[in-house]
């Protein structure tokens, strides 16, 4: 049917089908603007479009039901005055990470503020309500809309400036603008889905409906005969080899156990085959036409059941390893039947018992340490799997250019991509290209090949460009979530709160496949334990096989599971001893000076050592919690706040709290967290630098900004050290082509490793230029110095950037000035906080709300303030979302019962605590970036513990499960059998 | 899947084509039907939105809601029990309330239904295109081929009748887990008020919102008692299901808390105010 309406101001007719969306057609008809993340279910709101001036979902509105109405999308708005306020506004209130959400939000606010001018924070909550956004914990986006209201009422308004640091340095710890901002706060092509072409063929994935089953038969013949299906690919005809889909540096520390597609399936939503085709209904189509018969298998569902005796065995076949020896007394011969294991060193592994790695490791003598103590206490505490939920799917373009394979890709890590689809398809890696294009959210969940090997394959092999981009079902069952752990954390103190010995014993779930199966539960010790001064600790860490989804990498990568544990037993033996819990965290944890131990028998994939800290600024950042949440005021009889259980009616709370009525009580709790900022000795990063013709700068950085502002971090660098402003500084990224080698973005290795290279890179460009310039002066290289903005100064005269650059592409000049730099270092950079929360907690129905979150965050140098606030805002809102919300449900045949974002609740901007602050109380590293740190990562630990500490200290139960649902709530106080 | 589009030039062509049509459906706002849960089901969509009224009016005591208006558009009406516009508000995603429909809400009747629960409580009828207005609960009781169009909602609200109306959900944009709204009036007896003609309907607990007699029986005449007698006397009377959302102890529980907390709000004289604030 032909369908006609008026589409951002101008008539447009489009033919289209009874089903098709809104949405479809404007995509069809080039509005890239409109994103994707729920696939048609209404629940995310990013392609929201104006239907005669109603904010409303395009997916759900048939695109027939359009005739004769008004549609008006960002792209209209693009042009228009009140819009680009707003736009602008966004920008100056670093609401831009990925951006995938951006132009939702946007058209959002701009339809608030026709309607009311000044809105109310709940009329701005309102508004945004249906817009679902994973990065930015929303906080910010009030402080966007207050700017644009003012700016509309009076073009002259100049918003505040938030805080600044560093005042010895122009740009560094100033707010300046996300480089690639304004493409994402437009809508403009960005990412994968942005860059098909005409003729671009479709990858669909027939799911595995069993959790554990062999392929008895697979007959694809109906499947390969439908005119449009390309290619076919099962089990039989892919390529016979294993690998890891972790995303890590090689050798990996994660077991080769994943064959692109196996004749055993170990989870629900494994691949079964592939079909690519020239239209995605065909591929669908040719999915269902494959006929597959399974011997089913008895699943394994839990930790419990993995290690069981006589556990089903997940994986069968024949170990190996390419450096060492199997454990004395383990399995290494395969059934014949099963794909074969490949560790490259050893993991104390025992895959036959589902046991994928383990480690055990210590310092002094605990046992001594609890017999010294006078009061022991052990707890357990359960985490379930939780999902990233980037807004963007994975998604993939794969295509051959000039005989070679180009990946254009969402994700973390370009090289390991590289390395990883060049390994599976069987080709060196000069014949792989990989892009990364703008990621609409990482979060961990792309630091995994977990769709670019069978593109990549299928476009090597069929020589046609591939496009494969994950349903948000598939992103659930087949992406990968936060391992599953329980941790069991025994404590020993005297009676004046001195700990005597720390024990944790973790047990992982990596699910099916062991990508991250060490590294992950490692870090939750690595990141909890030395954040406490104990002479005798010790932990024991397992990590097994199941059939559930499979875990990897999200964000805080283990150590908000240790942290919780940890922290909130420190809170519990606190409860016990009748200490106020901060002062037993006082009297125990790190400070400036310390010696710290425990790091000895927790080296990242190598030997450790003892470190000593420098400064730490844990001191100052409880001191300040303290005194914002009142803390003193004296301790109740078992530790309770002075507060602990009163009615929230007879309280002062935050001004836009909800009323709540007698039935909540109010509950404090406090942490302290910490996290790295890269992997000392394993990792590093390179960039290079060029200085233009015209006296601007390229830099080519190999790391890989997934929203974060690692670009804009680079770019500031560069501008720094060479004297320029940002916008003088284009910045190119994650291209395997044309930039150096970077690890990629993990283990909070972006400011600091990332940011080290380009730093290195511009220091490095700025001694030949001095060197150049000197040269030409007729000056000692030491008489001259870089003043804004690039002249190069010295005694006698000065010359430009411009100028030298200029005369660095002439046939008579001295060649291209290009400074390079590598960041590699031995030196652990530890970024500290402290989080405190106060909640509110029904105590009939066990709900839980969040009144006032307050991060105290050390990142070093904030390179860039506002934007460093905003990764923080981020990671607490996400994790109070685990904490609160957040669970994969599983039946008993492991299929995930809530898929989905109607059924899989994330935090909306409702879920915002009415009290939400960042404070950045930077501590200079003297290794990292103008003394930066990570700052993202960290903000994942603090949640859990905190509210878990709080609701005790309102109801006086302690929940030792997350998410703490109301059900546990009420299962924890007593009220529930 | 939408196998045919049809947009009829009135809600009686609509009708007929609806008792026509082979796997005909009506399309409101969209917001249930097109949901990608029904992507695979075969539909012969029969658009409606424009030819039904969308006026919300009050009259004196009487309400009369077009089944076209939207639910963003019933939050802001003036006049309306405040009852109604949380009832509205539940649904607390405003892309969504912009399109969903109150006739949309009737039609596909779910367990937790935002409005429905305050209709029936309201002993609302509806008003059908082409046959004789319904009870809120004789809708729901004829089978869903049956049942027509409904064209327009309408209910008493008078001044001495306070409503009241409250959801569990899991996140403030979750669809409902349970729903309840309460109604009655209130007169002075034996010291305190005693509840008459009250009315309870919930949702969440049976596979579409309903009246509970039972409950209704229970509390009618007397004073209310406090909420934890209200809980443990509501609480045998519900038969909730295990689901992801909760088992069906928990269910129990939250529900006879939400039934509390809706009569405690019955209760209380503001419960009636008629707020003219938008959301």
């Amino acid at each position: 049917m032909n369908v006609a309406f008026t589409l951002n101001g101008r008539r447009a007719a489009y033919e289209c089908s009874a089903d098709d969306r809104l949405k479809t057609v404007l995509r069809r008809a080039g509005i890239l603007s409109l994103r994707n993340g729920c696939d048609g279910e209404g629940s995310c709101g990013l392609c929201a479009v104006l239907l005669d001036g109603k904010l409303v979902n395009s997916c759900l509105v048939l695109a027939a039901e359009a005739e004769g109405r008004e549609v008006v999308t960002i792209d209209h708005y693009n042009a228009d005055p009140a819009l680009r306020t707003i736009q602008r506004a966004l920008i100056d209130a670093a609401c831009v990470q990925c951006g995938y959400c951006t132009p939702a939000v946007a058209l959002s606010i701009r339809e608030l503020l026709a309607r009311s001018p000044e809105p109310t924070a709940a009329e701005v909550a309102d508004a945004l309500s249906g817009t679902l956004c994973r990065c930015t914990g929303y906080e910010q986006y009030f402080e966007a809309v207050r700017i644009a209201a003012a700016r509309l009422a009076d073009p002259a308004y100049a918003a505040p400036k938030g805080p600044e640091f560093r005042p010895d340095l122009r740009h560094v710890g100033k707010d300046r603008d996300k480089v690639d901002a304004e493409t994402l706060v437009r809508g403009e092509a960005a990412y994968v889905e942005d860059r098909l072409a005409p003729g671009t063929c479709w990858l669909k994935v027939l799911p595995s409906p069993h959790a554990h089953a062999w392929i008895k038969s697979i007959d694809v013949a109906a499947a390969e005969a439908m005119p449009g299906v390309v290619a076919v690919l099962t089990h039989e005809n892919c390529p016979d080899k294993v690998y890891t889909t972790a995303g890590q540096g090689y050798p990996e520390p994660s077991p080769y156990d994943q064959r692109m597609l196996s004749r055993k399936v170990r989870h629900v939503g494994d691949r079964v085959a592939a079909v690519l085709a020239e239209t995605p209904e065909i591929a669908e189509a040719a999915l269902s036409a494959i006929k597959v018969e399974y011997e089913v298998l008895e699943p394994v569902l839990s930790i419990a059941q993995a290690k069981a005796p006589g556990a089903p065995v997940i994986h069968s076949g024949a170990v190996s390893y390419v450096a060492g020896s199997p454990p004395a007394g383990t399995s290494v011969e395969g059934d014949g039947r099963d794909d074969p294991i490949v560790y490259q060193f050893p993991l104390h592994s025992d895959p036959h018992r589902n046991l994928a790695a383990s480690a055990t490791a210590g310092i002094g003598d605990v046992e001594a340490g609890f017999a010294a103590a006078d009061l022991v206490v052990e707890r357990t505490y359960k985490m379930n799997r939780v999902q990233c939920t980037p807004m963007e799917p994975h998604s993939v373009l794969a295509k051959i250019e000039a005989g070679r394979l180009v990946l254009h890709a969402s994700t973390q890590v370009p090289w390991h991509v590289r390395r990883i689809v060049a390994r599976a398809v069987g080709i060196a890696e000069n014949k792989v290209r990989v892009i990364k294009e703008r990621v609409g959210g990482g979060f961990g969940a792309k630091q995994d090949i977990v769709v670019e090997d069978l593109a990549g394959y299928l476009a090597w092999k069929t020589r046609r460009p591939v496009f494969f981009r994950y349903t948000r079902e598939e992103e659930f069952v087949a992406s990968r979530t936060r391992h599953a752990m329980e941790i069991t954390v025994k404590l020993g103190a005297r009676r004046d709160g001195a700990l005597t010995a720390i024990l944790m014993r973790l047990d992982a779930d990596t699910g099916p496949y062991g990508q991250h199966c060490l590294t992950v539960p490692m870090n939750a010790i690595s990141k909890s334990l030395p954040l406490m001064l104990c002479e005798n600790a010790r932990f024991e860490v397992k990590s097994y096989y199941t059939n559930l989804s499979p875990a990897g990498a999200y964000q805080g990568y283990g150590a908000p599971k240790g942290s919780f544990a940890l922290q909130t037993a420190l809170a519990e033996m606190a409860e016990a001893l009748g200490m106020d819990q901060l002062d037993f965290l006082e009297k125990n944890r790190v400070r400036s000076g310390s010696r710290i131990d425990i790091l000895k028998s927790l080296g990242e994939g190598r030997e450790g050592a003892a470190v000593t800290l420098g400064r730490c600024g844990l001191g100052d950042m409880i001191a300040r919690g303290r005194q914002a949440f009142a803390w003193e005021g004296g301790a109740g009889a078992h530790g309770q706040s002075a507060a602990h259980g009163q009615p929230a009616a007879e309280a002062a709370l935050p001004e836009s709290a909800p009323p709540l009525s007698a039935d909540w009580k109010l509950g404090r709790g406090a942490v302290i967290i910490q996290q790295g900022s890269g992997l000392p000795g394993l990792d590093a990063a390179n960039a290079e630098l060029r200085l233009l013709a015209d006296g601007t700068l390229l830099m080519l950085s190999g790391g890989a900004d997934l929203g974060t502002g690692l670009d804009t971090l680079t770019a500031k660098l560069a501008a720094e050290v060479l004297g320029l402003d940002p916008e003088d500084v284009t910045v190119i990224s994650g291209d395997t082509d044309s930039t150096p080698f970077d690890k990629g973005a993990y283990a909070s290795s972006g400011t600091y490793f990332s940011g080290g290279a380009a730093l290195r890179a511009a220091e490095d460009l700025r001694a030949k230029v001095i060197a150049t310039a000197a040269a030409l002066l007729g000056e000692k290289p030491e008489d001259l110095r870089i003043e804004p903005r690039g002249r190069v100064v010295g005694l006698r005269g000065e010359i430009s950037l411009a100028k030298l650059g200029h005369l660095s592409v002439q046939g008579e000049g001295h060649g291209e000035l290009v400074g390079f730099g590598t960041f590699k270092t031995d030196h652990a950079a530890f970024p500290f906080g402290a989080h405190f929360v106060q909640a509110a907690v029904n105590e009939r129905t066990g709900e839980v709300k969040i009144l006032r979150y307050h991060a105290y965050q050390d990142c070093g140098t904030p390179i860039n303030p506002a934007l460093a606030r905003g990764q923080v805002y981020g990671a607490a809102l996400k994790a109070i979302g685990h904490s609160l919300y957040e669970e994969m449900l599983y039946d008993e045949r492991g299929r995930c019962l809530n898929p989905r974002f109607l059924d899989y609740k994330i935090p909306t901007i409702a879920e915002v605590p009415p009290d939400f602050r960042v404070e950045l109380m930077p501590v200079e590293d003297e290794v990292g970036p103008y003394g930066a740190k990570s700052v993202s990562e960290i903000s994942v630990n603090g949640a859990a513990p905190a509210i878990a500490i709080a609701i005790h200290d309102a109801v006086g139960a302690w929940v030792r499960e997350w998410p703490f649902t109301p059900e546990r709530v009420l299962r924890a106080m007593g009220k529930l059998s | 899947m939408v196998n045919a589009y049809f947009r009829p030039k009135s809600a009686e062509e609509a009708a007929t084509l609806l008792a026509s049509e082979k796997d005909a459906v009506l399309l409101a706002g969209g917001t249930y039907l097109l949901t990608s849960q029904f992507a695979k089901k075969p539909m012969a969509a029969i658009a409606i939105s424009g030819l039904l009224p969308a006026a919300i009016e009050r009259h004196g005591e009487r309400v009369i809601i077009g089944a076209g208006a939207t639910f963003q558009a019933l939050a802001e009406a003036p006049g309306m029990p405040k009852a109604l516009r949380d009832a509205a508000l539940a649904m607390a995603d405003r892309n969504i309330r912009n399109r969903a429909t109150v006739g949309g809400n009737i039609g596909a009747d779910k367990s937790c239904a935002s409005l429905v629960p305050f209709f029936l409580v309201a002993e609302a009828r509806y008003s059908r295109v082409g046959a004789l207005a319904l009870g809120a609960a004789e809708w729901q009781a004829l089978p869903a081929a049956e049942r027509g169009i409904a064209a327009a909602v309408e209910f008493a609200a008078p001044t001495a009748r306070r409503f009241a109306y409250e959801r569990y959900a899991r996140t403030s944009c979750d669809v409902a887990v349970l729903t309840c709204a309460a109604s009655a009036e209130f007169e002075t007896a034996g010291g305190g008020l005693a509840a008459r003609g009250l009315r309870i309907a919930m949702g969440g607990l049976s596979p579409h919102a309903r009246r509970f007699p039972e409950l209704e029986r229970l509390f009618e005449g007397a004073a209310l008692p406090g909420k934890a007698a209200i809980e443990a006397a509501a609480a045998p009377l519900f038969s909730p299901v295990s689901d992801a959302r909760g088992s069906a102890e928990f269910k129990r529980a939250r529900a006879a808390a939400l039934l509390a907390d809706v009569l405690a709000a019955l209760a209380n004289p503001e419960a009636n105010e008629t707020p003219e604030a938008r959301p």
